[in-house]
């Protein structure tokens, strides 16, 4: 019995300390566990700071990149209205070019322009966006009314913000309230040209905070409309000019045209004249000169010798008077058209061995050496030979009469690309620079010694100069006082 | 099925709906379309507009939206319209309604009275799908939704959009026949022989720890872990509570809140509509039940992306399990995207259209808007289930084929 109550005794003894034991290793096995829980729950919070942390940083990406886009879209839309108003020289058309959407692009809503008038005294309305047409009116006496405010603005030249410092909040209320925007910018327009004005900008939602470099935006949008107000007003004053300077150049055309036609009349009645005045003259003159030589060929019995001596200088005398109305006859002739150059080839080394044949008895006499030198491409031109002979024969007679005894007179061809040039020179007295420019004149001559011993017509010169251009050529002289002179000129070469 | 398309980016609404309509009508060559869907930004909305389409199509139902923006194959557009006419075979059937005015007392009856018509006035067999257009929340707990779902049984798919303004300057407007209405709920139920797929995703992870909505009433959260809701957000973002709806950034749409939802992988969104800077109190677009588990949410442009890739894929998977044959069967897609992806994608939402575009057969028509949130089911190939307001989700539904 005391054994049996021993046994169970030992087995509640040795059942409770296992028990015992047991609740020990539980407790120490919980307070495993809620130590395991700690360390969760600290990484489960290191990770909800570290999501913080990764979403912050996130947020800070999204800003940035925000308002890099906003920078960006805003240079765009600046560039975009830039370009738009910049391709107009017009004015109002500078306004119409800045549309809703740049102004959109900018961040804003809304956008007005006024320009001060100076003559009205006045703000005037060149832009509205955003706006209603019910809300225009109130705007535009909104700020007359407070035109000496905004007049101050554009002395300044500073933009102003809501933002802005030295400004008065009740101001900057009022123009809230009477421009409905919660947010505004206005910048002052300083064209150099003509009326200045301002630009204001806004935005109608009370909460939008102020965006960083938007007042430089708009002071760069103001600055460029600006110049383009500038421009275009140069323009308009450059074309009114233009406009005046046509409209006077044409009217002095229109009065040379008609002096021009008046000196064509006139120059052609002078020529009509000449011509039928030589003709009336070269009849009686004819007969004249063939009375002379009859009486002097002794037909009519001899005469005394001082009536002879008379009779050969009213023969020579008439010969002079003969050769001068032929002479104004073919420069008449010439003049109006009605002689006809018979170009062809013409032999240039020919027609100036014919010429010095012709003239070598005065060549002798004065001991002038004459020679001449054709170069081997300019040999032949296309031209009227007897005209041309006559132009030689002109010019060297004149480079006789002025070259003092033992001169020397060249002759000259070559090739140019304007055409033959023939150029004769002489070693003679020359002549001043005025006379250069008169030379070809009818009856010019200069005043000279020489001219004043010899009898001349003053219209040889001129006759060489129709027959030049007659051929399409030109003539020209170069001449140095006491060095001599050159007279050239063009011909067209014959193929 | 004859699918027409037309797209305009004029100002101008008359003009911009005519030229839609020239492009729509080369589509439906034979008789008059049997339905009208039409998108367009909120500045285009007018009812001379819709009376043109009627003038010039016949009295076709019209329906649809103004949104954000519009979706078409030939991009996103914040300005514009897109029109599609739809011609169907023979055998399939639309149903159109509207509820003129939504008041939770109300929502319930008029639900009712919805389905009832629909049954009563359709014969088509089987009802393929119902979609829901509104300019206030869907909610999946309102009237109207319980109210379809009691008539037309839990697996019948609800696909909608919304658009609440909130603090929105732009209106909206829901186009219903020749009428502009606000505050409504437009319907429209296909029913037939027509297949349909459906996908929706949104890309956004959860991240930080799980907290509960310690009291919240429909869709207002009071406090999350017994403080104010908004501590949540500034405690992870570190930005005062003012900045949340009033900052540089659209941060809602950036770190909505998420809920897991039993049985689904991805969480349930819901963005922030109000904050209460007094109370310290959020408004949702979405009801947030008291007690629910809630986790702040991120996601990148390449999340994003995926997410789209996967709806689009989804879709596809649940059209080629349709009954329907679908042999030179014509198709369409409606795209619904949210406003959040918009802010988060920006340029980029040409990509997102691009992927979409990319597994659709070539050419397929594709319309859709950006709006504040959708009503879709979430999953499954099998049963489509129930359907859930979320606020940041892209849903594609296709249509025939």
């Amino acid at each position: 019995m005391h054994s049996s109550v021993y046994i169970i005794w030992l087995i509640i003894i040795l059942t409770t300390v296992i028990l015992i034991i047991l609740l020990i290793s539980q407790v120490y096995k919980v307070k495993g566990l809620k130590g395991e829980l700690e360390k969760t729950k600290k990484s489960i919070d290191e990770m909800d700071e570290q999501a913080k942390l990764i979403l912050r940083t996130d947020l800070e990406l999204n800003k940035t990149h925000e308002e890099l886009d906003r920078k960006m879209t805003s240079i765009n839309a600046l560039q975009n209205i830039s370009r738009a108003i910049s391709t107009t020289l017009e004015e109002t058309q500078i306004f119409k070019s800045i549309r809703e959407y740049h102004i959109k692009d900018m961040g804003f809503e809304k956008a007005l322009v006024f320009l001060w008038d100076q003559e009205e005294k006045k703000f005037s309305l060149n832009l509205s966006l955003g706006y209603p047409q019910e809300k225009i009116d109130p705007i535009i006496n909104f700020v007359n009314a407070n035109k000496d405010y905004y007049l101050l603005l554009i002395k300044r030249e500073m933009p102003i913000t809501l933002y802005s410092k030295n400004e008065d909040r009740t101001v900057k209320d009022k123009i809230m309230k009477a421009l409905d925007v919660g947010n505004f910018i206005i910048s002052p327009i300083l064209p150099k040209e003509g009326s200045k004005g301002l630009m204001f900008v806004g935005t109608g939602r009370l909460d939008t905070a102020k965006e960083e470099g938007d007042d430089e935006s708009i002071a760069i949008l103001a600055n460029q409309l600006g110049q383009s107000l500038e421009n275009a007003r140069l323009f308009e004053k450059t074309w009114a000019a233009q406009q005046e300077l046509e409209k006077r150049v044409e009217e002095r055309t229109r009065e040379l045209s008609r002096v021009l036609e008046e000196v064509n009349t006139i120059s052609k009645r002078k020529t009509d004249f000449v011509s039928s005045v030589s003709h009336e003259l070269r009849t009686p003159l004819t007969s004249i000169k063939g009375y002379a030589s009859l009486l002097l060929s002794g037909k009519f019995g001899a005469l005394p010798e001082d009536v002879k001596l008379r009779l050969a200088k009213l023969n020579n005398h008439t010969d002079e008077l003969v050769q001068f109305i032929n002479d104004l006859l073919d420069i008449s002739r010439i003049e109006s058209g009605k002689v006809a150059m018979q170009q062809g080839r013409c032999d240039i080394k020919k027609m100036v061995d014919e010429v010095s044949d012709l003239l070598s008895i005065l060549l002798k006499e004065k001991r002038i050496e004459f020679s001449y030198s054709i170069a081997e491409d300019a040999k032949y031109v296309l031209a009227d030979a007897a005209q041309i002979k006559r132009v030689f024969i002109n010019i060297i007679n004149n480079a006789l009469k002025f070259t003092t005894e033992q001169g020397k007179i060249t002759l000259k061809s070559c090739s140019t690309p304007e055409g033959i040039q023939i150029d004769i020179a002489d070693n003679g007295c020359g002549m001043p620079e005025e006379a250069q420019n008169k030379i070809f004149e009818e009856f010019y001559r200069v005043d000279n010694l020489i001219n004043q011993q010899l009898r001349g017509t003053g219209l040889g010169l001129t006759l060489v100069k129709n027959i030049i251009e007659a051929h399409k050529g030109r003539i020209w002289v170069k001449s140095y006082p006491g060095q001599g002179s050159t007279f050239s000129f063009l011909l067209p070469p014959a193929a | 099925m004859d699918i027409g398309v037309g797209l305009s980016l004029e100002k101008n609404p008359i003009i911009a709906v005519k030229e839609a309509l020239r492009s729509a009508q080369h589509g439906v060559p034979k008789g008059k379309p049997d339905l009208a869907i039409l998108f367009s930004s909120p500045e285009l909305s007018s009812s001379t507009m819709l009376k043109t389409i009627h003038e010039i199509i016949g009295a076709a139902p019209i329906i649809g939206s103004t949104g954000i923006a519009i979706i078409s194959n030939q991009g996103v557009f914040n300005q514009g319209l897109v029109l599609m006419l739809l011609k169907l075979p023979e055998n399939a059937g639309i149903h159109t309604s509207i509820i003129n005015t939504l008041n939770a007392a109300a929502d319930f009856e008029s639900g009712k009275e919805m389905a009832e018509r629909f049954i009563q006035n359709f014969h088509y067999a089987p009802r393929t799908f119902g979609l829901l257009l509104s300019d206030n929340v869907i909610e999946e707990s309102s009237g109207l939704v319980r109210a379809l779902r009691e008539k037309f049984g839990t697996s019948f798919p609800l696909i909608g959009a919304y658009n609440s303004e909130a603090d929105r300057s732009q209106r909206n407007y829901l186009y219903y026949n020749n009428e502009l209405s606000r505050n409504s709920c437009a319907a429209m139920f296909l029913g037939g022989r027509v297949n349909f797929g459906f996908g929706t995703k949104h890309g956004w992870e959860p991240l930080g720890k799980q907290h509960t909505i310690t009291s919240s009433r429909d869709n207002v959260i009071k406090t999350i872990d017994g403080k104010p809701a908004v501590k949540l957000y500034e405690d992870y973002l570190g930005c005062p509570a003012r900045e949340l709806k009033h900052g540089p950034i659209n941060i809602p749409a950036l770190y909505p809140l998420g809920m897991p939802i039993p049985g689904e992988k991805e969480y349930l969104l819901r963005n922030i509509n109000f904050v209460d800077e007094d109370s310290g109190s959020l408004h949702f677009h979405g009801s947030v039940p008291e007690g629910g588990s809630v986790r702040l949410m991120i996601a990148t442009k390449e999340t994003c992306l995926n997410a789209a890739k996967q709806a689009i894929k989804q879709s596809k998977l649940i059209l080629s399990s349709g009954l329907i044959p679908r042999e030179n069967a014509k198709r369409f897609a409606l795209v619904f995207n949210s406003l959040a992806r918009y802010t988060i994608l920006k340029k980029e939402v040409a990509k997102e259209l691009d992927i979409i575009k990319a597994e659709l057969e070539p050419g397929t028509p594709i319309i859709g808007l950006y709006s504040y949130g959708g009503l879709i089911p979430l999953k499954s190939t099998s049963c489509p289930g129930q359907a859930y307001c979320n606020n940041q989700n892209l849903s594609i539904l296709i249509v025939g084929g």
